[in-house]
């Protein structure tokens, strides 16, 4: 018995009309649930060079055999497209309840096609789905949404994903917010805007069922008292949440500082995790679903004009985005950064990385004043941060060209300026380097939805447990840290939880959670093979829209800009050492050494052929 | 008598405790709306959250309202139990509960309401944060009098 329904809910908003699908037993063994339905079906139903905000593009919501479980971390829901942002394949994974209500409502799967007319939001009960009308909330801010379509349907029980102005204003990295919660990147967001959605309402009432609830709940128990005895999910994650980052990538000089100019920050612990908690902005914290390491904190502003302002955040990410790589050092400025992004819908990463290569671009004299409607947007000045974040949003003045991203930005504007546009095939790059750490390097460079840190992890190499300047083994390295996110993302288990727990690759504990959870009798050597059919459909994805090997490359100024300062210093991805690890990464992957792209013989092995 | 003691600041809204008790309920499987436990999460962030339990009232108001009688206190647990044979699925006791904490489904003919588990309540084992704990109710409040107990 598979932990699911085995339901697909096809929504078509052209004609507002649904149906219901069931997946085949072989289907779900061979995908496995949220990040490999998702996959599959965006491969089969979005067709190539498909417009990301045109009719043709799909947005299918997963979950996996442990979401609506007890099993810890089991919250992720999975939002998959085809990325406004980078035209190439996006996973983006929401935590929170949202994942548990859609599990609730019956389905596995909800896929969402075509484009209404008017602009509408849609509200899924079990079986019923109706679409509603949402001119009304057009505009509004997310919290607003979620609180009026509650009000509305008169059920607080309601989970609701919504966008805010920026996916109103196809912002291309505009994101979905649930509760405090969001599917931050590559903008899902716009394309839910570019279809007329404002927002989709979920709640249900069906029983989940798993092959072995006993032993879930055994094991379950078992695993909270191994949980409280670490000391990073027993101890440190309920206070700071990821916010203790700041310090730890600091102290190693790898904290994305001034547009990457440096990785060394000496005003890093005014913004750290540390001073929130001692400077009392830390005023309370929850959790996701079936979560014991309670990480959502809460922060609320105490000075200047944003005293009073609060945010369920921010994390150790928007401390980068919106702080060391601006070299703002003000942390008041930055919760309510996070606050207001999180209200306009919009990826706080993109965000603060577009925001830093206009600071780059100011210091440079590449734009000035007139391009900026008079604001001086210079390293430092967080007076200008929430008057940047609306301009984007909103797309006026130059957020309109911001909005487009930082590599469309720099393609524009040119003179040199896309030599510092830290991004990878147009996503913006997450806290964590490329030129301090060589396996999240690589892992950068060939992460199937661009610059970014969910695919490949930096803790086997931060940590020491891997030499993080060798080459060696790193190609390796990264296929089975990519294997581990791979099938964490179809489960789908929080990174927070499955991390300290199983460790960075797969092991027999992800085997026997699944087999308890579906009643399949996966060995190791099927588990592999399923992360990799999962992975190397997303590649194929991306090369049928003509990405190859050209274009698993880092940002210019880590290939060739060692890092200035700091315990990091001299540091950079000589493009050599990248050249090195890419052949051996794609001939561990069965994909072609000159192309990149995926092989015959590895898509027939893969069960890919058609 | 001991009764799930309930320290609200400290819940952290995972909801982990209703699915343990659906469990517990229906035998073999999850689902959170067949749980007689629940955990509120209002405010403009969700910041506001509260575990809702039966408190086993002493003059409950439930048992007074009840058309047929169908509740009893258990010998062993002292906990305010619905007798299945009697009770006619009316749904007034849920209407007169000032706490909400007794829960109606359309699949069952009995409403949900907390059974103390025979007196192992299995949601507790369960809370990591130990927002609900199985104490003696003369230790209700004693969080807010004792420093410690923050």
């Amino acid at each position: 018995m598979y932990s699911g329904y085995n339901k697909i809910l096809r929504i078509d908003l052209t004609n507002e009309t649904t149906e219901v699908e069931n997946i085949s037993p072989q289907f779900a063994r061979k995908f496995l649930g949220g990040n490999g339905f998702g996959v599959k079906l965006l491969y089969d139903i979005v067709p190539p060079q498909a417009d990301p905000l045109g009719e043709d593009n799909t947005i299918i919501i997963a979950v996996g055999p442990a979401n609506g479980t007890i099993l810890p971390g089991a919250a992720m829901c999975a939002f998959i497209t085809k990325s406004p942002l980078t035209g190439i394949f996006l996973d983006s994974y929401m935590g929170g309840h949202f994942a548990t209500e859609v599990k609730n409502s019956g389905y596995d799967v909800i896929v969402i096609s075509g484009k209404l007319q008017k602009h509408k939001y849609l509200v899924i009960e079990n079986d019923n789905v109706n679409f509603c009308d949402a001119q009304g909330l057009w505009g509004m801010e997310t919290t607003k949404t979620q609180m009026k379509i509650k009000e509305d349907l008169k059920n607080s029980e309601f989970q609701v994903a919504c966008i805010g102005p920026a996916g109103e204003h196809l912002v291309k990295f505009a994101s979905v917010i649930c509760d405090t919660r969001a599917s931050g990147r590559g903008g899902v967001g716009a394309v839910f805007g570019s279809k007329n959605l404002k927002a989709i309402a979920v709640r249900g009432d069906r029983d989940i069922n798993v092959a072995q609830p006993k032993r879930v709940l055994e094991y379950t128990r078992d695993t909270f008292e191994e949980m409280k005895k670490h000391p990073a999910l027993g101890k440190n994650i309920p206070i700071y949440g990821s916010t203790g980052s700041v310090d730890g990538n600091n102290s190693l000089g790898i904290l994305g500082t001034r547009n990457w100019q440096k990785e060394f920050w000496k005003d890093a612990s005014n913004i750290s995790g540390n001073s929130l908690v001692e400077n009392n902005l830390r005023i309370g914290h929850k959790s996701c679903a079936s979560c014991m390491a309670r990480s959502a904190i809460f922060f609320q502003a105490k000075s200047g004009e944003y005293k009073g302002i609060t945010s369920r955040g921010p994390e150790y990410e928007t401390l980068y985005s919106y702080g060391s790589v601006l070299e703002n050092d003000n942390p008041d400025s930055i919760i309510a950064a996070d606050r207001l992004s999180d209200e306009l819908g919009i990826d706080t990463m993109s965000t603060g990385v577009v925001i830093a290569w206009v600071m780059e671009c100011f210091e440079k004299g590449i734009l000035t004043t007139k391009e900026t409607d008079g604001l001086e947007i210079i390293f430092g000045k967080h007076e200008v941060l929430l008057d940047m974040i609306k301009k984007i949003a909103y797309r006026e003045g130059i957020g309109d060209l911001l909005a487009e991203g930082t590599k469309i930005a720099s393609q524009k504007v040119g003179k040199g300026s896309e030599e510092f546009a830290i991004h990878v095939k147009g996503l913006e790059l997450a806290g964590h380097t490329a030129r301090g750490l060589k396996g999240m390097g690589l892992g950068y460079a060939v992460a199937t939805r661009g610059g970014n840190h969910q695919d490949i992890r930096p803790g086997a190499e931060r940590s020491g447990k891997l030499d993080r300047q060798i080459i060696d083994g790193k190609p390796e390295h990264v296929l089975k840290n990519q294997r581990m996110c791979t099938i964490g993302d179809s489960l789908i288990l929080c990174r927070r939880h499955s991390e300290p727990v199983f460790g960075q690759y797969l092991s027999e504990k992800y085997v026997e959670v699944i087999n308890m959870l579906t009643g399949f009798d996966l060995d190791m050597g099927e588990l592999n093979t399923i992360a990799d059919r999962i992975y190397t459909l997303e590649r194929m994805f991306n090369c049928r829209e003509g990405i190859t090997r050209k274009d698993d490359i880092l940002p210019p100024r880590f290939m060739k800009e060692p890092i200035p300062d700091g315990p990091s210093k001299g540091m950079y991805m000589k493009e050599d050492e990248l050249n090195i690890m890419l052949d051996e990464f794609y001939s561990l992957r069965g994909w072609d050494i000159e192309t990149g792209i995926p092989k015959g013989e590895e898509i027939k092995r893969l069960g890919l052929e058609n | 008598m001991k009764k799930i003691l309930v320290n609200k600041d400290k819940c952290s809204g995972c909801k982990i405790c209703e699915s343990v008790c659906s469990y517990q309920k229906l035998g073999d499987k999850f689902n959170r709306r067949k749980a007689a436990i629940r955990v509120v999460i209002e405010g403009e962030l969700g910041e506001k959250i509260t575990p809702i339990v039966c408190r086993h009232c002493k003059k409950a108001k439930c048992a007074e309202v009840c058309p047929v009688d169908a509740f009893y206190e258990d010998q062993n647990t002292g906990a305010l139990i619905i007798d299945k044979v009697k009770c006619i699925g009316c749904g007034l006791c849920a209407e007169e509960c000032p706490f909400g904490a007794i829960n109606l489904h359309d699949e069952f003919e009995i409403p949900f309401k907390c059974d103390l588990c025979g007196g192992d309540p299995l949601c507790i084992k369960y809370c990591v944060p130990n927002a609900i704990v199985y104490e003696e109710e003369h230790r209700i409040g004693a969080s807010k009098r004792e420093r410690s107990g923050n």
